[in-house]
């Protein structure tokens, strides 16, 4: 390993490895105890005792606190920070997935995350620094910066772990406040490698995975779906006609030819059980004295779990390829001028099925199981050279149109999209010492281009239907039922197109200096300017640029590290705002005592190893504030020729005019989102191998955009106009801590995180609501949380529905019967309605309490790790009229749940509180109003990952010029523990989508 | 170098942000010329409903004039005015809410994208800035500020008629006013409608030069746009509402008051009211003839072989659907759903299937007359049905054989015998299976198209939506030039008839009557009936009614009757009735029935001819009277309060 310093202890006799790792050092004699140190690894003294060759082989420190932390726009010691900043070992984030985002959750304190769906390409998870803290329609998730570019959730989901140098995430105004504008949502800060001077090595992994649904939703038996088809039908109308006769009942039930009596399991026709994904990297650093260069490559292939059709010239299952090349290289111009180009692309190939993965999974929900078979067989009309796929035409037959089948729908087309990202980024550092010691100056330039297109290709599917004749061996004929507008040939659908370029340059200038031994100083001062141009803008205001342009700075000061201060600020500068509220001033102060480092507390020291306070509090702010093609709240958005405003006159109504319409109204007044931030922390370590850090926090987040709720209609507004009024309340505690202890040949890390955020909502725009329905307020609850009636139980029959408040859903046909929701009339007006929804029914959507904890351990050349994730203090909502089984929606007729055939209210079972209200044919006004009825505990505990990995580190690998070799096995979403049956929990409300994915990995890391 | 780094951000820092270019289009440029300003002036008029379309009109589908088959699933651009009908209102969302509604996200909806509120803004936006447009020629300039200011109130009438006392909002506040200031509160009745007529009082002044034009002289391109003529018939319109019974002292509305205690509705009965209405209708009455408005009729010689028959009942339809007839005081130019011409969609949803050799999915013949108007009209004396001594009232829903050469009813068929003997206006308005209807593709007296409805025939129900659920036709709004071929459907479209002659006449002999001057009626009302081929009141009742009725026209009430059902007829399927009904406060009695249909799928004359209930329909007082605000505006808006009985 290069650059580690190696200094006979006690003494100024010292010296760094070179390039091969390799040292020699001159001593006196061969006594003493050599100090080798490196920044991330663990300092480790061996005696000399007389040796002349000492191999030594540094251990990662995994306890962090003597770590050089990255910062907003440079480094810190992590002994003198007060800021709250989270930092994540690389490695840590390595996992058999593609996606760097799936790996986040349950590993950083301070971050929620979670993972809605498992599609690739679509399976990014989505995440929030403490938690979601706004609730104006503008930016919530954090600013992401990877080599101080600023990135997309995309972008930051590609990075190998590999390539990263450092991950943190600046949590606190002390932290991001130098962002100023941008930073009150919190910052993940992202370096790459840089190469080191030495050898060239070389770093291979390989990994071949399998993955399969972690749980997909069971739908009932096709004769239990037709059964209920015709109870959901009679129960609401006894004369409605049968949907399904008994005749077709009984040749389903005894088997018969499931093409005349389709019997399809939809899951079993779309869905495959496993795919297989590979995934490989590469890096090649090294350098001399001149030069130094990192280059990788990635390549990345997911695959779907979709079926295809051999008939088919393409496959419609998913495949995302996305490779990732990038290359940092560092030059020394002068030897104190450095010059890094860091370069990277990131490009994305997809192919799917129309529509998209989860469509796919959704349609298993959505499509007929009994009127048509999937495909007929080939032979049964030797001639096509198409796949004869099963159709039947709606009933309605002036409507026309087919059911939806939804194996034609998948296999009948592809689309795909592709995407570049490209990075090209120059950095010159500038070491003034011969000036003035200490002072350094950089100006750093980025570019980066962005471009998407989609585009998609079907055929029209060819329908056929069986008729039974006596005249065939097979029993059956089938008859085209579309030849006018089914094709053999593929018609081409153009999509989206997207281009956008991000240009930023940022200088900085720092000066750190030690006045006295132990007056530490530090003094940074940077400057921005940022341009982003969209180019696929829809109006004028669209396609001006948008700009952010700032000064920020940072001081600090320590004595002797035991007294810590710092002050920050952003001084940033947005065009979307009017010219007297341009600007934004966001300073923030933090400061820190190591108590351990005081005289008084040496004689504890070898309990409690370090003791540190800190506390910051401070201001950052926000200007993505509303809806992006809302951009200048300053300017009026007035449409001067507006089709829907037009008016027309004549003899033969042909003298038109366009009219006016304002979209929205001037306000100079919109400004900044401010959030307040209060962090107080302690960092605690016992014995020098626990280590305790908590962090409790508190947001004040106000000026957040609102659309004025209370503006009667009377005044006539074309468009609500929007104030800085709202405000919102966060706060919460995060926990980390870890445990290293080794014995022997064995060694144990633990650790543990743990994350809870609340938010409160404090000033809303709302009505002025009368005392006995102030629950229709939303001010003091979660920023997520859900809106809907109290559900009690189902009408026990129909005469309970009349001695009970009137339901103001549904009426007609759809009249609320005996077995539907009762709700509460809680207004006591004897209706229920609109009026009765209660804020804040159940918990967030978004989860509260993000944890995980696991561990590593290693015996000899063998490592163990698991890992636990889960979290708490969240609810689903089931979208009831998702799955509402019948109901036909255009060609999409819904399935049925295996859950709602088992537990549903009948004339026969009158079970007030199963989990299905009665039957009905389409989706019932009255029950799919959003009630408690829909509300289940999102809690869930699952064993993220663990791996088994086997590390060569044998002499025999010398010989193949091998340096190491690590072979592992690994699985990610082995189970989960929770009370949520019917459908992953992570995915939330997004059950009926493409779930989560369990992984099955085998890899191979080669170094050289 | 950093120094360099520092001046090069402080020195781009002034212009670096300022990206947005000066020439962004705002407000301000809608009244830098005329051409520009002349777009809002349309801006103005586009707030006006499309009163010519079947689901925004709750004149056609909202009542019991017309009926449609069940909750409808197709064929249809918005289903409020059915579940109106049916029973559906309510004030979390109301249906037809021209009122609209700020639902918190920043967005206004609005029923049909027409809050009236909105256009009320915009009229006040023109005449805030109409003195800035330095290339407009003051007589132009005097016009539409006339215009906009009828639009003004005839947006505020539009929302009356509706919710009876409303605010009244005369000038705008400013985007910025605070929230409290722009909480108003609802302005009684009488304010309301003295509001109203004042400003389209304003609108009118001027010579025939300034202001309002008294007819459009630029017919090519501004037919449609408002005349003097109009405006004092709306004025008139507007008077008759206010001294009606809904509105005139009516108790039921005594407890509906402001938060402060100020009563909204008037107490105490005014005759005065009749007299200023009265006066109103003589007045535009007066106006339309100087422009040469007059009642319409079928010139002689039209076509060849032209019966007075025909002649009848094309003076009855044309009177409605002849594009720009003699009688028509302001038609709606509004454009239908998709752009279309008015009246497009009106007339393919009334038109039923006509040739047996054509099937035109277009032709829906949906809009279905109701039992009740089947009744409504006079027999072939001009007397009602029921007070008619020589019609045989009690057969009348027993099939009975047609007669050779009837002109309206085709030979060697069966039909109810409420479908014998009737007046013209009856045949001309409406068909039925029997029925003949005539196109101007098909005059031949000997063979018009025949209306034959029974299930799967070529007028019936054959299929889950294109039928008359009632078993009537429209044939009435459906202009005698609508071809279908194998080609398409042509339509015909005219301008929907907002006010016409008739309608204002009527209104002059409903305001005379109850002012104690009926004897003034009679002429009015003899006009109007003449020209659909009846005698006069009094030679019609004193010959055929029944003995007890001889003399009923004679008194206030006898004629108030007469009038009204007179007006009932001359204006059916017009939109008036959904109105009249309320203003006359009979709704309670009237709307509080059953609506029968024929047995439209059975396929023989025993069969079909079953009267049968299709729907309950109730009307609960005063609640169905007025519109229901909604729940959301009376939170925003405490101010506001909330209509009796909702």
């Amino acid at each position: 390993m290069p650059g580690v310093s190696v200094l006979l202890k006690n003494t100024t006799v010292g010296q760094l490895t070179d390039t091969t790792g390799r040292f020699t050092l001159a001593v006196s004699d061969l006594k003493g105890t050599l100090v080798f140190s490196f920044v991330g690894y663990l300092k480790q003294e061996q005696a000399i005792n007389n040796r002349k060759i000492i191999n030594i082989t540094l251990e990662d420190d995994n306890s962090t606190l003597n770590e050089v932390v990255v910062v907003a726009y440079g480094t810190q010691k992590r002994e003198s920070m007060v800021s709250s900043i989270t930092t994540i070992n690389p490695k840590e984030l390595k996992g058999p997935t593609s996606n760097l985002t799936t790996m986040l959750a349950g590993r950083i304190p301070g971050l929620i995350a979670y993972q809605r769906s498992g599609e690739p390409g679509s399976d990014n998870a989505a995440f929030f620094i403490r938690g979601i803290t706004s609730f104006g329609t503008g930016k919530q998730d954090p600013l992401i910066l990877i080599d101080n570019m600023e990135s997309s959730s995309t972008a930051l989901a590609r990075m190998q772990p590999d390539d990263i140098a450092s991950f943190s995430i600046l949590k606190d105004a002390a932290a991001s406040s130098l962002y100023g504008a941008r930073g009150a949502n919190g910052v993940v800060l992202v370096t790459t490698k840089s190469g080191a001077s030495g050898d060239t090595k070389f770093n291979v992994r390989f990994e071949n995975s399998v993955s399969t649904n972690t749980q997909n939703f069971r739908t009932a038996d096709n004769i239990t779906y037709m059964k209920l088809a015709n109870e959901a039908a009679l129960t609401r109308n006894p004369t409605s006609p049968l949907p399904y006769l008994e005749n077709k009942i009984d040749h389903t039930i005894a088997g018969d030819n499931p093409l005349l009596y389709p019997n399809n399991d939809w899951m079993a026709l779309l869905i495959k059980d496993r795919t297989s994904n590979q995934r490989l990297n590469l890096n090649v650093s090294g350098g001399g004295k001149v030069a130094r260069y990192y280059i990788s490559g990635t390549l990345n292939q997911d695959n779907g779990v979709l079926k295809s059709n051999d008939k088919n010239s393409f496959d419609n299952n998913i495949k995302l390829k996305s490779y990732g090349i990038r290359s940092n290289v560092n030059v020394n111009l002068t030897p104190t001028t450095e010059a890094v180009v860091r370069t990277s692309g990131s490009f994305d190939d997809f192919v799917g099925p129309i529509g998209g993965g989860s469509a796919v999974f959704n349609s298993v929900l959505t499509a007929n199981p009994v009127k048509f078979p999937a495909v007929f067989d080939p032979s049964d009309s030797p001639y096509d050279n198409h796949p004869l796929f099963g159709g039947a035409l709606l009933t309605d037959q002036t409507s026309g149109g087919f059911y939806n089948n939804p194996y034609a729908s998948m296999v009948s087309g592809f689309q795909q999209y592709n995407t570049s990202t490209l990075n090209v980024q120059l950095e010159l550092n500038q070491d003034f010492n011969f000036v003035m010691p200490g002072l350094k100056a950089s100006l750093m330039a980025y570019t980066t281009r962005y471009s998407y297109f989609d585009l998609s290709r079907r055929y029209n599917p060819f329908f056929y239907t069986a008729n039974p004749t006596d005249q065939n061996v097979k029993g059956y004929n089938i008859a085209l039922l579309n030849e006018l507008t089914a094709t053999e040939y593929l018609n081409y659908t153009p999509g989206v197109k997207t281009v956008n370029t991000t240009a930023q340059v940022n200088a900085n200038l720092s000066y750190t200096h030690i006045f006295g031994k132990k007056h530490n100083f530090s003094a940074l001062l940077v400057g921005i300017a940022k341009n982003y141009l969209d180019g696929n803008a829809e109006n004028l205001q669209g396609a001006l640029p948008s700009r952010n342009l700032g000064v920020s700075g940072r001081l600090t000061y320590d004595y002797d590290t035991r007294y810590l201060l710092e002050v920050n600020f952003g001084y940033n500068g947005s065009e979307r705002f009017a010219k007297n509220n341009r600007y934004g001033f966001f300073p923030s102060i933090g400061a820190g005592w190591n108590i351990s480092n005081e005289g008084f507390f040496k004689p504890l020291t070898s309990v409690v190893s370090r003791f540190k306070l800190r506390g910051s509090y401070g201001l950052v702010g926000n200007d993505q504030i509303g809806n992006i093609a809302d951009r200048f709240f300053y300017l009026s958005d007035v449409s001067l020729n507006n089709v829907v405003r037009s008016a027309t006159f004549g003899e033969n109504y042909t003298y038109t005019r366009n009219g006016v319409v304002i979209s929205r109204y001037a306000n100079d007044g919109i400004t900044w989102e401010k959030s307040k931030d209060l962090n107080l922390a302690v960092d605690l370590t016992f014995f020098n191998k626990f280590n305790l850090v908590i962090e409790a926090y508190k947001k004040d987040r106000t000026n957040i955009l609102m659309p004025r709720a209370n503006i009667p209609t009377t005044m006539g507004l074309t468009a609500i106009s929007r104030a800085n009024v709202g405000a919102a309340s966060a706060k919460g505690v995060d926990v980390s801590m870890d445990y290293n202890q080794t014995f022997g040949n064995f060694w144990l890390n633990t650790r543990g995180t743990f994350t809870f955020s609340t938010s409160k909502l404090e000033v809303n725009e709302e009505p002025e609501f009368a005392a006995n329905e102030y629950y229709l307020s939303r001010v003091g609850h979660s920023l997520s949380s859900s809106f809907g009636l109290i559900a009690e139980r189902l009408f026990v029959d129909d005469d309970d529905v009349k001695n009970s408040p009137v339901q103001s859903f549904g009426g007609g046909s759809s009249a609320v019967r005996g077995g539907d929701i009762k709700y509460r009339d809680l207004n006591g007006d004897g209706i229920v309605s609109g009026l009765d929804m209660v804020n804040g029914i159940g918990n967030p959507t978004s989860p509260e309490i993000i944890y995980g904890f696991g561990f590593s351990s290693g015996y000899k050349n063998f490592e163990f790790s698991a890992q636990f994730q889960g979290s708490a203090r969240s609810s689903i909502f089931i979208n009831p009229a998702a799955i509402t089984p019948f109901a036909l929606n255009g060609g999409n007729q819904n399935g049925l749940l295996k859950v709602i055939a088992d537990d549903h209210w009948s004339e026969d079972n009158r079970n007030i509180y199963a989990f299905w209200p009665r039957l009905s044919s389409a989706v019932n006004v009255n029950n799919s109003q959003p009630s408690t009825w829909w509300l289940r505990n999102g809690a869930f505990m699952r064993l993220k990952q663990v791996e088994l990995a086997y590390n060569i580190r044998e002499k025999g690998l010398k010989r193949l010029h091998m340096s190491s070799v690590r072979l592992y096995v690994n699985a990610n979403n082995l189970f989960v523990i929770t009370g949520f049956k019917l459908w992953d929990p992570e995915q939330g409300g997004n059950g009926l989508g493409y779930p989560v994915q369990k992984v099955f990995n085998a890899g191979l890391t080669v170094s050289f | 170098m950093h120094l360099i780094v520092l001046m090069v951000l402080t020195a781009c820092k002034k212009g670096y942000l300022d990206i947005v270019p000066d020439n962004l289009p705002t407000l301000d440029n809608s009244f830098t010329s005329r051409v520009e300003a002349e777009k809002f002036l349309f801006t103005c008029y586009s707030f006006l409903p499309k009163e010519g379309n079947p689901d925004s009109n709750p004149g056609f589908n909202a009542g019991d004039e017309l009926w449609f088959y069940k909750d409808p699933l197709f064929d249809f651009f918005r289903i409020d005015p059915y579940l109106i009908a049916r029973g559906r209102q309510n004030k979390s969302a109301p249906y037809m809410n021209y009122w609209g509604e700020n639902l918190g996200t920043g967005n206004v909806t609005a029923f049909d994208d027409r809050s009236m509120w909105q256009g009320i803004r915009d009229c006040n936006i023109m005449l805030e800035n109409i003195d800035r447009v330095k290339d407009l020629q003051p007589l132009l300039k005097s016009r539409w500020i006339a215009e906009v200011k009828f639009l003004k109130a005839y947006y505020h009438w539009y929302l009356f008629r509706m919710y009876g006392p409303i605010p009244i909002v005369d000038t705008n506040f400013p985007v910025t006013a605070g929230a409290d200031e722009v909480k108003i509160k609802r302005q009684p009745v009488d304010s309301v409608v003295s509001y109203i007529t004042g400003l389209i009082d304003e609108a009118v002044v001027g010579d025939d030069f300034t202001g309002l034009p008294i007819r459009i002289l630029n017919q090519a391109d501004e037919l449609g746009r408002i005349t003097k003529v109009a405006a004092l018939a709306i004025k008139a319109r507007v008077l008759v509402t206010a001294a009606s019974p809904l509105f005139n002292g009516n108790s039921d509305y005594a407890n509906l008051k402001n938060k402060d205690g100020q009563v909204l509705f008037n107490q105490v009965y005014s005759q005065a009211k009749w007299s200023r209405a009265a006066e109103a209708c003589r007045v535009a009455i007066d106006a339309a003839g100087s422009a040469g408005i007059k009642l319409y009729t079928f010139p002689q010689g039209t076509i060849t072989s032209q019966t007075p028959e025909i002649t009848t009942e094309m003076s009855i339809r044309n009177a409605v659907a002849q594009k720009w007839n003699t009688e028509l005081i302001w038609g709606s130019t509004v454009l239908d759903d998709g752009q279309r011409p008015p009246t497009f969609w009106l007339q393919l949803f009334a038109c039923p299937q006509l040739d047996p050799a054509i099937y035109k999915e277009e032709l829906k013949g949906q809009l279905a007359p109701t039992f009740k108007m089947a009744e409504l009209f006079y027999t072939k004396n001009g007397v009602p049905i029921e007070e008619d001594d020589t019609w045989d009232y009690s057969n009348r829903f027993k099939p009975k054989a047609t007669p050779a050469n009837s002109p309206y009813l085709i030979a060697d068929y069966q039909t109810a015998g409420l479908h014998f003997d009737r007046e013209p206006r009856f045949y001309a308005d409406m068909a039925f299976d029997g029925a003949k209807w005539f196109m101007k593709n098909n005059t031949s007296a000997l063979a018009p198209y025949a209306i034959r409805s029974k299930s799967l025939e070529n007028s019936g129900k054959k299929n889950t939506r294109l039928y008359s659920i009632t078993g009537y036709y429209t044939k009435k709004v459906v202009n005698w030039n609508l071809t279908a071929s194998a080609s398409g459907v042509t339509v015909e479209s005219y301008p929907w008839p907002i006010v016409r002659l008739a309608d204002l006449m009527l209104l002059y002999a409903e305001a005379l009557n109850e002012s104690n001057n009926g004897t003034q009626a009679l002429p009015v009302l003899n006009e109007i009936r003449a020209r659909a081929g009846l005698g006069s009141i009094e030679s019609s009742w004193s010959v055929f009614a029944k003995p007890q009725f001889k003399t009923k026209y004679r008194t206030v009430e006898g004629l108030r009757s007469i009038i009204r059902q007179e007006r009932g007829i001359e204006l059916a399927f017009e939109g008036s009735r959904f109105w009249d009904l309320r203003r006359w406060k009979t709704a309670l009695q009237v709307l509080n029935g059953p609506i029968y249909t024929w047995n439209i799928s059975r396929d023989n004359f025993a069969d079909y001819n079953q009267r049968i209930i299709d729907y309950n329909q109730t009307f609960t007082s005063p609640r169905d009277y007025l519109w229901p605000i909604s729940d959301r505006e009376l939170q925003i808006n405490p101010n506001l309060v909330q209509n009796t009985g909702w």
